[in-house]
């Protein structure tokens, strides 16, 4: 086959020495990036731009702009798997598609006490979805990302009730706490400018509003700040370590046969992980809330996710790894950015006076797949790189309370602020810290609640575009083959747990006990 | 705040406007290419002293953003500035939010902001508290033009086929955002050549545009995309212009046999997109002066000149009187069409 | 438990009144609403309105069945530890940004904004001063390490610009 010959090429480009020698120092850069609080993938990428000129008009020995992309592409794979350490570690999400870490990854770090595990775990499944979606690109680059063209403004919004689908039922010990907090994500998703009509709302004349409210500062208070608070108060101010103290890489081995376990999740999420990141401008954060809510339906065990459930670790770090991967295919073949860091990393492309498109495949072929080469590389380095440093990084969690405390308030902040530049959003964490403290001990879930912040705006734009071209007609949506399966497959999900609970109840057996209010808890 | 203080400080920033216009045309136009302040003998060029915010109103990777991001990689690169000038992303609002932070930075020149239409098109729109003219205007540094483009398997072969299916029924057709200079070209199209209203779906960037109109999706059968933006779908087989919304056919290689889109019966060549600089309300002339060397110097790089032509886009020049007459042509252009089409309720 | 749960969902209806009633439009599309769209006000109203009768029904069920008798803080300590947490951060964050307010031709300004890197300075001493009861050497040295740390790290290296102090300005200060 042709393309096994065009690989080898890639890899002898890619092993160049100098190639190899800047895609060592992009992965590790990319991990700093993607550990420290508001420099994300996209920032990190934007931010080292100006150095690739240099590198791709030969300032290193050797170096070209295969060079400069395999530099770009590799701070992009590092903060891919270092954005999730601060979500499991401190509750706090270093890059968007870690929010969904906050659900499971922190739980089975802190209140199991085994940040080893959760980290490793966060590690190999995202090793294996970057590794399917790098095959999938390999071979199917083209024609996916052609296809992909097709999905209008219907066949998004079944994509986006669909993942909302698998979503329900989280929280389903409070059904009204749940749907009055899911009301409470789109509520705040839809403050400020309404891209359809160009109108404010619900922005009470501020200025500052009209950008909306980010979904990164309000989670950082809600879950970050938010712990701090509750922390604070169950243990006193007399902190007790529960955590294990283990060094070593028993915690990698361990996490090894935890994805055996569940290699068809892993599978099967890295692939709609590569659709998703392929639909031009959705990419890595939904993928990871659709990976979840997949993780979640398919698991026997539903009631333990949100407490520390591995699956919900792997289930959606492969499909946002592998959206990760997958948002430079539309990019590189037909010069439209699956993800804002590969619009970055396009950007670039021009900078360095290349123009990406099937032009750049016959053009520049070293280039190309000197590229697809380095993803395979970038993120073997990567893995290795982040499980030898799992111990070190376990042992964050044992930093004296008065010093780590204070340290992840401040870090929140640099995260928030450095998001827009805005004090505004400073403020958001602050205050929904307060109040995300404050929902928990009313036993609200905030699941629902970032979840529908995350999706509520791009939710909404697709309904509303596809109502525009279908002239009003709620027809329209099944128009095509593709949303009325998808639509279907969402309604069902809907309804599969409604009718259980009534077949229950019919029953006798309430599944949910104690439903709207707490009164079961002391 | 009472009326007469908005009165005193409207008439204050516009005397300010026009004084360190009037300053700049005093200056010769063509600053010596020596870093030195050397630009005018006349005039003192202030530099800054500390960092300098280069904000952009789109986000990372948006349109403007990787024009910004060239022009600040070349300062950066050629040492232009003698303080380091960092691109610095405020979006939101179709650039309300990054006019509002520049503008409360009043007489600071540590800030300088790409521009493209939304500059008037959002003011506009927004009932924000300033207007255009208020800021300072540095340069303009290229102008990119619009294209019409549709899908490469549609019927259309010219604009006049075009033209005649949009008589006939409301064709449905995709740009960047509403109330925008993608909508604001449509309009312009219906207005000139009395089409039916254009069912028009508003998309988030103008790569989306492109994809929207490349898979039918929702039904877009026209858009009016830059040349940089339809070109890797247009060499995919996947789109096709029509015309180009400019005096004289473009130059670029790919696109020199396409036809203006005035000699297919369409008669708008005068619409472009600006690719402009500005700075908060109230710089002096010298520190004004200090932004229009900076960036004539950016202009004149090979760098640039590659960038815009790997871009199809116009260069041009504009700084002084002539960017003061361009700005203000522009304003009421587009206050025109939004009275004309109850943009503003 | 039960006037806690009553009045968290008293608020969240007050907050859903609120955006049903800026977005009371949702029944009267502007005219820049498309044909067929439903207009920028409809998704609020009916998130807001959903959102107001969930919280209805919780308000209803918390008090007509049985709820704990405790109250929500297990006595004044816990509450305490709380506060200790949440008043210096919020005085952190002010520190920050300082206090004032604009109108259109001047800025008043009750604090001056310390700025990030004060700030930081002086939350993160105050922590190992107060709570972690450190010697003196030890609470000044992670005063001036941790910013300057951080000063190396986002302005030095990757150039991200942290809110500034006033010092910084009048050009006395570097941050």
């Amino acid at each position: 086959m042709e393309v096994f010959g065009q690989l080898a090429g890639g890899f002898a480009v890619a092993l160049h020495p100098i190639n190899m020698a800047m895609l060592f120092v992009a992965v590790v850069l990319g991990l700093v990036i993607g550990v420290l609080p508001g420099l994300g993938g996209t920032s990190g990428v934007a931010i080292l731009l100006p150095i690739t000129v240099f590198i791709a008009h030969g300032s290193l020995p050797g170096s070209d702009a295969t060079t400069a992309i395999i530099f770009l592409a590799g701070i992009y794979w590092g903060a891919l798997f270092g954005g999730v350490i601060t979500s499991i570690l401190f509750n706090i999400p270093g890059e968007p598609w870690a929010v969904v870490l906050l659900f499971d990854g922190f739980p089975l770090a802190k209140r199991l006490g085994k940040p080893g595990l959760a980290l490793a775990s966060s590690f190999v499944s995202s090793f294996l979805g970057a590794l399917v979606s790098t095959i999938l690109f390999t071979f199917f680059a083209l024609p996916i990302a052609l296809k992909a063209l097709e999905f209008g403004p219907a066949e998004l919004f079944a994509v986006f009730a669909l993942s909302f689908a698998t979503l329900i039922g989280l929280g389903a010990e409070a059904p009204m706490k749940s749907l009055a907090m899911l009301a409470l994500g789109l509520l705040l998703a839809a403050i400020g400018f309404d891209t359809i009509t160009g109108e404010q709302r619900l922005n009470f004349g501020q200025i500052s509003l009209l950008s909306g409210i980010s979904f990164v500062p309000v989670t950082i208070g809600l879950f970050g700040i938010g712990e701090i608070l509750a922390s604070a108060e169950e243990q006193g101010i007399g902190f007790v370590e529960n955590i294990s103290a283990r060094l070593g890489l028993r915690d990698v081995l361990e996490a090894v046969r935890e994805l055996r376990k569940r290699l068809r999740l892993v599978l099967s999420n890295a692939i709609i992980g590569f659709f998703f990141g392929v639909l031009p401008g959705h990419g890595a954060t939904a993928a990871s809330f659709l990976g979840y809510g997949l993780a979640r339906q398919y698991s026997k065990n539903k009631e333990n996710f949100g407490k520390g459930e591995i699956s919900g670790i792997m289930g959606p770090q492969a499909a946002a790894d592998s959206a990760g991967v997958a948002s430079l295919v539309p990019m590189i073949t037909l010069g439209i950015p699956g993800s804002p860091t590969s619009a970055v990393i396009m950007a670039g492309l021009f900078i360095w006076g290349l123009q990406p498109g099937p032009v750049l495949f016959i053009q520049h072929p070293d280039f190309v797949w000197g590229l697809i080469a380095s993803i395979y590389l970038g993120h073997l380095l990567t893995f290795v790189l982040c499980l030898l440093a799992v111990p070190l990084l376990a042992m964050i969690m044992r930093v004296p309370y008065a010093i780590i405390t204070p340290f992840i308030v401040v870090i929140s902040i640099i995260g928030s602020y450095s998001l827009n530049n805005s004090m505004l959003d400073v403020f958001i964490t602050v205050v929904f810290g307060v109040i995300g403290y404050w929902l928990r001990k009313m036993k609200y879930p905030l699941a629902p609640l970032v979840v529908a912040l995350v999706l509520g705006d791009s939710t909404e734009r697709e309904l509303r575009k596809a109502l525009i071209a279908g002239h009003g007609s709620p027809l329209y949506f099944f128009n095509s083959g593709l949303s009325t399966v998808l639509l279907v497959l969402a309604i069902v999900l809907v309804l599969i747990p409604l009718v259980r609970s009534i077949r229950a109840r019919r029953r006798g057996v309430s599944p949910t006990a104690g439903a709207g209010s707490a009164a079961a808890h002391p | 705040m009472s009326r007469p203080v908005i009165r005193t400080l409207a008439i204050l920033a516009a005397a300010l406007v026009t004084l360190s216009a009037c300053a700049t045309a005093n200056a010769p136009s063509s600053p010596t290419p020596s870093t030195a302040p050397s630009a005018s003998a006349t005039l003192a060029v202030i530099q800054p002293s500390h960092p300098v915010e280069f904000v952009i109103s789109t986000a990372p990777g948006g349109g403007s953003d990787i024009y910004a991001r060239a022009m600040a990689t070349i300062i950066e690169t050629k040492k232009f500035s003698p303080q380091p000038v960092t691109p610095l992303n405020k979006e939101g609002g179709s650039g309300a939010v990054a006019f509002q932070y520049v503008y409360e930075k009043t007489g600071d020149m540590h800030y300088v902001m790409i521009t493209l239409n939304s500059f008037f098109t959002t003011i506009i729109t927004q009932k924000l508290s300033f207007k255009a003219t208020d800021f300072t205007p540095v340069a303009n540094l290229a102008l990119d033009p619009f294209f019409l483009w549709v899908n490469d398997d549609s019927p259309w072969k010219t604009a006049q086929d075009f033209i005649a299916a949009a008589q006939k029924d409301s064709v449905t057709v995709a740009g960047t955002g509403t109330k925008q200079e993608d909508e604001a070209l449509f309009r312009r199209i219906e207005d000139t050549m009395k089409t039916k209203p254009f069912t028009y779906v508003p998309q988030t960037s103008g790569a989306t545009v492109a994809a929207a109109l490349a898979g039918h999706q929702g039904g877009v059968m026209a858009t009016v995309n830059n040349p940089s933006e339809g070109l890797q779908l247009y060499q995919a087989k996947k789109l096709r212009p029509l015309c180009a919304f400019m005096p004289a056919s473009p130059t670029t290689a790919v696109y020199v046999s396409l036809a203006t889109c005035k000699s297919q019966g369409i008669a708008i060549d005068d619409y472009f997109i600006m690719r402009a600089i500005m700075a908060p309300p109230g710089l002096s002339a010298g520190q004004q002066q200090f932004w229009v060397d900076v960036f004539k110097k950016v202009y004149d790089t090979d760098e640039w000149k590659k960038f815009m032509s790997d871009n199809a886009l116009q260069p041009d020049f504009k700084s002084g009187a002539d960017f003061l007459q361009f700005i203000q042509q522009y304003q009421q252009l587009h206050q025109d069409i939004a009275t004309k089409f109850k943009w503003v309720p | 438990m039960r006037p806690y749960q009553v009045a968290t969902a008293a608020a969240i209806v007050l907050i859903a009144a609120v955006a049903m009633f800026d977005s009371r439009a949702a029944f009267n599309p502007s005219a820049s609403t498309a044909p067929g769209d439903v207009g920028s006000r409809w998704y609020p109203f009916w998130a807001a309105s959903i959102m107001g009768v969930a919280s209805l029904i919780v308000a209803y069920r918390a008090l007509t069945t049985p709820q704990a008798i405790e109250g929500v803080f297990e006595g004044s300590r816990s509450l305490f530890a709380v506060l200790k947490i949440a008043v210096p951060m919020l005085v952190y964050a002010l520190l920050i940004g300082g206090i004032g307010f604009r109108t259109t031709d001047f800025t008043y300004r009750i604090l001056p904004p310390f700025g990030f890197y004060l700030a930081t300075a002086l939350y993160m001493g105050l922590f190992a001063w107060w709570i972690g009861r450190y010697k003196i050497w030890w609470v000044a040295a992670i005063t001036v390490a941790f910013p300057i740390v951080i000063f190396a790290v986002f302005e030095i290296g990757f150039r991200v610009s942290l809110p500034k102090s006033f010092l910084y300005t009048s050009g006395l200060l570097p941050f």
